[in-house]
Formats: structure tokens, C-alpha cells, sequence
């Protein structure tokens, strides 16, 4: 399928990206029948241990359905769709939602992460406090997945409870909106959140720099994609979650839950309402439900705010700020030495610019590698030449030539059926990057653009890909 | 510049500054709801009285294409500033709609000119006729209003001017974008001369940005005394393999490369780009003007010819250029390649490379104080050293 290369110019470019500090080890290979080269690199364990985890996750096969999402320049995380983990990011990260109106974290903190969903807010709990103990739970299982290997990604100390907080336990029905995980849910309501959406895109406007969140609620709405699956989920209670884990203190209970945080405050138990110093949580006040979380907290000893983000003005969201008197105080015992902030290393986009700089500086004239991907050893087989695809579509040469362009763009794991371009993060660029790889190997006019948007999964495609003519005779041509 | 006289609503702005994608696409529809909900007898009122084709007003906003949602948080964005200033026809109906302001807050414009080939341009100018003049060179595709900041910016102690595309905007009365004849970079490198004798400018600082930059260049190689110096600002070169292009680069090459194959190829990658995702990657505040080439199938055609002209041309020819030259990129620009620019800085005789902290073309375009400073030393290097 592909060829070390062993020449001059090969052993010269992996020379140079070893001097960067990030590297550990490179090689350089090139597709049979020419076309851009693919680097393999080995991160520097010590100075790039965010890649270097990344690959190990991908190495033990535990990325499973998720994808790699860098939001920023310093952040890298496992999730289920990009337009998702950048609104996140900015929700959380950027926006700081949640620590406002005094709301802070001391050094190792105890933190209960309820709604975890990939664990964006468990991350930066984490930064924000060494040493932070931190319980995340997530009831669905996809989402469950990611804050586990956000949290070995980041080492964090992490616990993963893998089932929704309640008023009790038991089962409840919950559901998941594939497309739009954020706003899944035990009471989730199509028509309802369909509003929210829709309430967001106009006052989400004046807002200024690209918003996530109106990618997410526009192309939901266009698109028709706000379809829920019902699904069956097993419920606990924090003050369950509280003994389970021998907690005595809580520095931060954040709760977004998407209707059900009343549910979760009746869970506790009266000692454990004692040791909970503050609360964030996001609140959707209908029926008079945040003066009734607010009245709670306040009979509790809290003192609660309350605010609404502009973006949201439109909608029934609000979010809720109870501290207790003197809270954030340094309740927690100091945390361990080894309990500083290492610099995680670039991001693989980071990266990939320091080394194309790199190469065009030390090797000027020589072309630049179509790709990098991350491996921790050069001598285990990438899983990227087995990119077949699988037995359900035929194997025909075109459809073979279709999987390896697709697994180029989006990776191996991105080589199924039920794949959707536009959830793997595609963009109308990218359709173009496709298609023009495409061309360059099938001919013209092997796909039509507008395809992508009308059938936009992997298995759609490459059948599209196959009725669109016979195998090509030559089946790879360079440039 | 502007005639005195009441201060029109920011819908009112709002529509102008939008007037090139509202008369390029017939029967758009924009949403409206929130706190400051636009009626449709208030917007009919306004674009009646600034001559602009009716808009529909629907409440719902699922359905509308990539272009009407841009246009919708445009004009969302001006009806909240309305209601918060209280503004001349804040609030509902149509009774404060203002006269059609005498012109475009940032320059006088749009002024016809014919190029050399008898191709309609449209050109805009702000600033005394006497101060030096300062030609910016936009990027392709793009109205004009796009360079407002730097119209503003620089107006005052400079005449600036700048033109439009040919091709891609429509003649005044006319319909539909004018004629194309030749869409080669010499022909556009050509339109700046055009614009330069029409206005009687005998020579100009010339600043391109992005593909203009290309354009720039060539007139700089091939124009001689016209222009007298040069900046290029976050360049989008070809520069075969003597500098590395990024990603960006290379699929945008490759999606002028489909339009410009016909315009029946051009219908397919517009009906991609009619879907909403693609406004994420469009900044909101200056998405009606960047979405202005995708937003008929005839405009991505002509935008693949022109802009894939600029694209796909060898620069490295141009850079004999002799006239005192300021290279600016940044160095984590992801749009257009650092590389690219550093290496024209490096080849042209008398440049002078700037490296920001950060920062792409489109932060060029805002002409925030970081810029303009930048700007504004060269010019005066330069003004001082003639």
C-alpha cells in the first residue's frame, strides 16, 4: 500500500524535524502512485505530552467513535463533534461562565462535575486548581468515554460516574441528541429546545468573533438534525456519589443538567448540603423554577445570584451562583508538590505550523508533507493503510480509493458508514480538499459538490463514489 | 464628504453597507424576532426610500440559506443599536426612514470607471484630492466596504481610494454583475491604472491586502512611476515551491479551481455554501461582505476565475520591483502562509518585513490602531525620503 522512503531527501527532512523539541523520532512515507508525503512523528514524551497521551489513547485502541477537537492553541480534547467542543470551549474557557461573582477554586479542591458531558468543565477545574480532586458525572456512555480520556489527556484526577443525578435512584428515560449533545437530556423537549435554539441565532449576533453555538443551532435547524434517541440510563444521587466516595467537602458543585437540576439538589443529603461551599448551575426557568432553586439555596445559607447571559436572553437559561459566607475559602489540605502545571507541549496544529516553518526554513524548495500524524512507535504499523472499508459497501477500487482520501482528511476511526462529514468537523474547504483529491485520482466529476450536503455520510458517498463511473484504469496519478 | 442633514438609522447603514449582496440575489428573506424585532412595513419603508429590492421578513429562521442568516444578524445587530440609541426610526414603523445618506460614510463612491478593455469598475475615494494618494488593493471578490476601516483610517492626511473586482458587482441601474472579459492578474494589475487615470492620480502608495497583495505586486513590476511605493499585508502568493502555502490556502485553491471550471460546476459548490455551517467560518460582524462572492452561482464562477487567476500565478516574476516596499504577515497566520510573505520581503530590492505577535488579513482589514500605526510610519518614511 505505501513505501518508506529511503532516500537523501527523506533522511534530511526527518533530520530536521527531529531538532524540534516536540519530536522524538519521524519517517517520512509516500502513497504508492505518488502525492503528498505523510510524515509519522513520535512526541517528545517530556515536551509534547499532550500528543504523546493522544497517541497512546489512539495506540490502545480507546478513541474509540470520538475525534480530536483543539479549540485553542493550548487545548486538545476527545469529542463528539467539533462545533460542539468549540462551543464549549468558548462557553467555558473564554466566556468563564462559571466562575463568576466570586465563584473560585483553591488549591486541591474537591469538585463535583454533574453533567459532565466531555469533560470540558472537569479541565478547567482542573487548571484552575493543582491538585483538584474531581467527580464527573456523565450518564451517556459516548460522552462518558470523552471525559475519561480528557482527563488521562490532561492528568487529571479524575473519577467518571457513568449515570445521571437524580432525586433519587433508579432509572430514568434520557434523551440523546447525537447532533447536538448539549442539550440531551431527561427532559429534553423537541419543541422546546428547538426555541432555545432559534432564540440564540438572532441575539447571538451582536456578540462579535465566530460563535459556535450559532453554527451548531443554524445547521441544527436547517439541517432538521435536532432528532433525539430515547434511551434508558441508570440514576444515582450526590449524596450516593458523596459516600461512594468518601467525600466530606465539596469546594464546587456545578450542575447542568438541561431541566433536571432540581432533581439533583433534592439528592442531597442535610450533612452533605453542610459541606458544599459553592454551587454553580445552570437553571431553565420555567414554571417559576429559579425562584424556587434560588429560595432552596438561600434556606440552605447560600448567598445566590443570578444572571443571564445576553446570548440567551431569548431563551428560558439562567445561571445560578450560590456561595457560602467566606466560600471560596483554602478548606482543602495544600496540595502536593508535584501538583503544578507542566506545560502540556503544542497542539497538533501548533505543531504542524512550527514544522512547516521548520522545513521551509532548513529545507527551502522542498516540497511540504501533505500530513503528520501522531504514532508512539514508528515501528507498529499505522492503522491507516487497513482503512478498508467495511463489508457492508463494496470493495471495489474506487470505493477503496474513496476511504483512503476520506481517512487522509478525517482519520482511520472516520472510516464507517454512519460518518457524517459535517459531524467529523467538514467544512465547505474541506468538501473542496475532498473532492480535489478526489479528481486528482478518479478524474473529474466523480462527485458532485452539492452531494457532500445531501448525502453526507461516509457510506453514502462512496456509494455515490462507485455509481459515478467505472474503475479507473490508472489508478493513482502524481502531479 | 457626507452632506449634512439628520443621521439615518443603523438599518438604514446597515442596508447600505449591504447593498451589494442585497441587489446581487434577488427575494432574500431575513429573520426577525427578539428585542428589536424589524417589521416588515419598517424595512419595506427603508429599502423604498434607498431604492433597494423588498426583503421578507419571517420570523423563523430555519430555512434560510447561508447569505439570508448573514444578512439577518447584520441588519439584527443595527435594530438592537436602534432601539438602544433610540435612533431616528427606532421602534416600529416606517416614519423615520431616512433620505438615502449622499454617500457611503467612509468615501465618496461608487464612481464608474472603464478599464482598459471597456470593463465597467467601480471605485470609491475619500479624502482631500490634493493630499497623497493611497490606493488599497482589497481582496478579490469583495465589496468595497470591506476596506471602510482603512478609508477611514487613513482619510484625512491621505486620498484614498479603492475599486471593486470587475466583473463581480453591478453597473449603476444595472442588473446582475457587468460584463467579464479577461480575468488574468495583468488585466486586474491593469484596473489600477485604470482607477489611477480616471481619478487623475499621477502616482499612489498602493496597499494590497490578501490577493490584493498579488495584484499590488504586479502593478508595482508593471506600472513603474504609478506607484511610487508599495505594502503588502498578509499576501496570499504562489510562489511555486520556494515558500509553503497552508492548508487554507491550498483548499481555497482548489475551490476556485471547481468554480472556474463552468458555471454549471459553480451551482454545485453553491448549493454548499448556501448551508448555514458555512458562516462559522466567516466572521459575523464582516460576513455579508464575505460571503459576497458565494452568493450566486455567477459570482462563484467569476470569483474562481478571478480569484483563482491571483491564486495560481507565479509571483516570483514581480519581485524585481524597485519601489520602497513594507511586507507585513504575522506569525501564526493560518489563512495565508508567513512563509510567503517573509520570502517576497526577502527577494523584493527595497522591503522592509513587519511580523505581528498575531493577526490574519481579515484583522488587517479592521485597521485597528496596531496597523494603522504601522502604516502610517511607512507612509511617512516614505513621504519624508521623497
Amino acid at each position: 500500500m505505501r513505501q518508506f522512503e529511503d532516500t537523501d531527501r527523506s533522511g534530511r527532512l526527518v533530520a530536521v524535524l527531529r531538532e524540534h523539541a516536540a519530536v522524538a523520532d519521524a519517517a517520512v512515507e509516500t502513497p504508492d502512485g505518488g502525492g503528498a508525503s505523510v510524515v509519522r512523528l513520535v512526541p517528545d514524551p517530556e515536551r509534547a505530552p499532550l500528543l504523546y497521551r493522544s497517541a497512546a489513547v489512539e495506540a490502545a485502541g480507546r478513541l474509540g467513535t470520538l475525534s480530536w477537537h483543539e479549540p485553542a492553541a493550548d487545548l486538545r480534547v476527545a469529542g463528539v463533534n467539533r462545533s460542539e467542543s468549540d462551543f464549549l470551549h468558548r462557553e467555558i474557557f473564554v466566556d468563564d461562565v462559571y466562575f463568576r461573582h466570586g465563584v473560585e477554586l483553591p488549591p486541591g479542591a474537591v469538585v463535583v462535575d454533574v453533567g459532565a458531558n466531555i469533560g470540558m468543565f472537569t479541565l478547567c477545574a482542573a487548571r484552575r486548581s493543582p491538585g483538584a480532586r474531581i467527580i464527573a458525572c456523565e450518564p451517556l456512555a459516548e460522552l462518558a468515554a470523552a471525559v475519561a480520556v480528557n482527563a488521562e489527556l490532561h492528568a487529571a484526577d479524575v473519577s467518571v460516574v457513568g449515570k445521571a443525578v437524580g432525586a433519587a435512584e433508579g432509572e430514568t428515560d434520557f434523551t440523546y441528541y447525537p447532533h447536538n449533545s448539549v442539550m440531551s437530556g431527561a427532559f429534553a423537549d423537541a419543541d422546546d429546545d428547538r426555541r432555545t435554539l432559534r432564540g440564540y441565532l438572532l441575539t447571538g449576533a451582536g456578540t462579535g468573533g465566530a460563535d459556535p453555538q450559532d453554527r451548531i443551532m443554524a445547521d441544527r435547524l436547517a439541517a432538521d438534525l435536532l432528532a433525539g434517541e430515547h434511551r434508558r440510563v441508570a440514576v444515582t444521587t450526590l449524596a450516593r456519589i458523596a459516600a461512594d466516595h468518601a467525600l466530606t467537602r465539596i469546594d464546587l458543585l456545578k450542575i447542568d443538567v438541561e431541566k433536571a437540576e432540581e432533581d439533583v439538589l433534592r439528592g442531597i443529603s442535610p450533612e452533605l448540603w453542610d459541606g458544599i461551599r459553592q454551587i454553580v448551575m445552570e437553571v431553565h426557568d420555567i414554571e417559576g423554577r429559579l425562584a424556587s432553586v434560588t429560595k432552596t439555596l438561600e434556606h440552605r445559607g447560600f448567598t445566590v445570584v443570578h444572571e443571564q447571559d445576553a446570548r440567551l436572553a431569548d431563551t428560558a437559561c439562567v445561571n445560578v451562583y450560590a456561595r457560602r459566607p467566606g466560600a471560596p475559602a483554602p478548606t482543602g489540605s495544600a496540595p502536593p508538590a508535584t501538583a503544578h502545571h507542566p506545560d502540556p507541549g503544542p497542539v497538533m496544529w501548533r505543531l504542524e505550523a512550527e514544522l512547516l516553518d521548520l522545513l521551509a526554513r532548513r529545507l527551502p524548495g522542498s516540497p511540504a508533507p501533505g500530513r503528520f500524524e501522531l504514532t508512539t512507535d514508528l515501528g507498529t504499523a499505522p492503522a491507516r493503510p487497513e482503512a478498508v472499508p467495511p463489508a457492508t459497501l463494496p470493495r471495489t477500487a474506487r470505493v477503496e480509493v474513496f476511504s483512503r482520501i476520506w481517512a487522509s482528511i478525517f482519520g482511520a476511526e472516520a472510516v464507517r458508514p454512519d460518518a457524517d462529514f459535517f459531524d467529523l468537523g467538514g467544512d465547505s474547504l474541506i468538501a473542496m480538499r475532498l473532492l480535489a483529491r478526489l479528481e486528482e485520482q478518479l478524474g473529474e466529476d466523480v462527485l458532485e459538490p452539492d452531494m457532500i450536503f445531501t448525502e453526507s455520510t461516509f457510506g453514502a458517498l462512496a456509494a455515490a463514489v462507485e455509481a459515478s463511473g467505472e474503475p479507473p484504469s490508472e489508478p493513482a496519478r502524481s502531479r | 464628504m457626507d452632506a449634512p442633514g439628520p443621521r439615518p438609522s443603523g438599518v438604514a447603514e446597515a442596508l447600505l453597507d449591504a447593498d451589494p449582496l442585497v441587489r446581487a440575489v434577488p427575494g432574500l428573506r431575513i429573520a426577525s424576532e427578539g428585542r428589536a424585532p424589524l417589521s416588515q412595513e419598517r424595512l419595506d419603508a427603508v429599502t423604498g426610500s434607498l431604492g433597494l429590492p423588498r426583503l421578507e421578513v419571517v420570523t423563523d429562521p430555519a430555512g434560510l440559506w447561508s447569505v439570508e442568516l448573514a444578512l439577518s444578524r447584520h441588519l439584527a445587530r443595527a435594530s438592537a443599536g436602534d432601539a438602544t440609541d433610540g435612533g431616528p426610526d427606532a421602534g416600529s414603523g416606517g416614519a423615520g426612514a431616512p433620505a438615502r445618506p449622499a454617500a457611503a460614510r467612509w468615501g465618496e463612491g461608487p464612481i464608474p470607471v472603464r478599464a482598459g478593455d471597456g470593463t465597467p469598475l467601480r471605485c470609491w475615494s475619500a479624502g482631500p484630492a490634493d493630499a497623497p494618494a493611497v490606493v488599497l488593493v482589497t481582496a478579490c471578490g469583495m465589496p468595497a466596504g470591506l476596506a471602510a476601516g482603512w478609508m477611514r483610517a487613513l482619510a484625512g492626511p491621505f486620498r484614498v481610494v479603492t475599486w471593486e473586482s470587475r466583473g463581480m458587482f453591478a453597473e449603476p441601474g444595472g442588473h446582475g454583475p457587468a460584463p467579464l472579459a479577461a480575468y488574468d492578474v495583468a488585466s486586474q494589475a491593469g484596473d489600477l491604472t485604470a482607477v489611477l487615470d480616471a481619478l487623475g492620480i499621477a502616482g499612489a502608495h498602493v496597499m494590497g491586502l490578501c490577493g490584493g497583495a498579488v495584484v499590488a505586486l504586479a502593478a508595482a513590476a508593471t506600472a513603474g512611476d504609478r506607484v511610487g511605493s508599495l505594502s503588502l499585508w498578509h499576501g496570499d502568493y504562489d510562489l511555486r515551491d520556494a515558500a509553503p502555502r497552508t492548508e487554507h490556502q491550498r483548499d481555497m485553491q482548489a475551490m476556485m479551481a471547481m468554480t472556474a471550471r463552468s458555471e454549471e460546476k459553480a451551482t454545485g459548490v453553491h448549493r454548499l455554501m448556501r448551508r448555514p455551517v458555512v458562516l462559522d467560518s466567516m466572521r459575523p460582524d464582516i460576513a455579508h461582505h464575505l460571503i459576497y462572492p458565494y452568493a450566486t452561482p455567477l459570482l462563484l464562477h467569476r470569483y474562481g476565475l478571478l480569484n483563482g487567476a491571483i491564486m495560481s500565478h507565479d509571483s516570483r516574476p514581480y519581485l524585481s520591483a524597485a519601489q520602497p516596499a513594507l511586507v507585513v504577515t504575522s506569525r501564526d497566520d493560518t489563512t495565508a502562509h508567513p512563509a510567503g510573505s517573509q520570502y517576497v520581503a526577502a527577494r523584493l530590492p527595497r522591503a522592509r518585513l513587519v511580523t505581528r505577535p498575531s493577526g490574519d488579513h481579515l484583522t488587517a482589514f479592521d485597521a485597528g490602531p496596531e496597523v494603522v500605526r504601522i502604516a502610517e510610519r511607512f507612509l511617512s518614511d516614505v513621504l519624508e525620503d521623497a
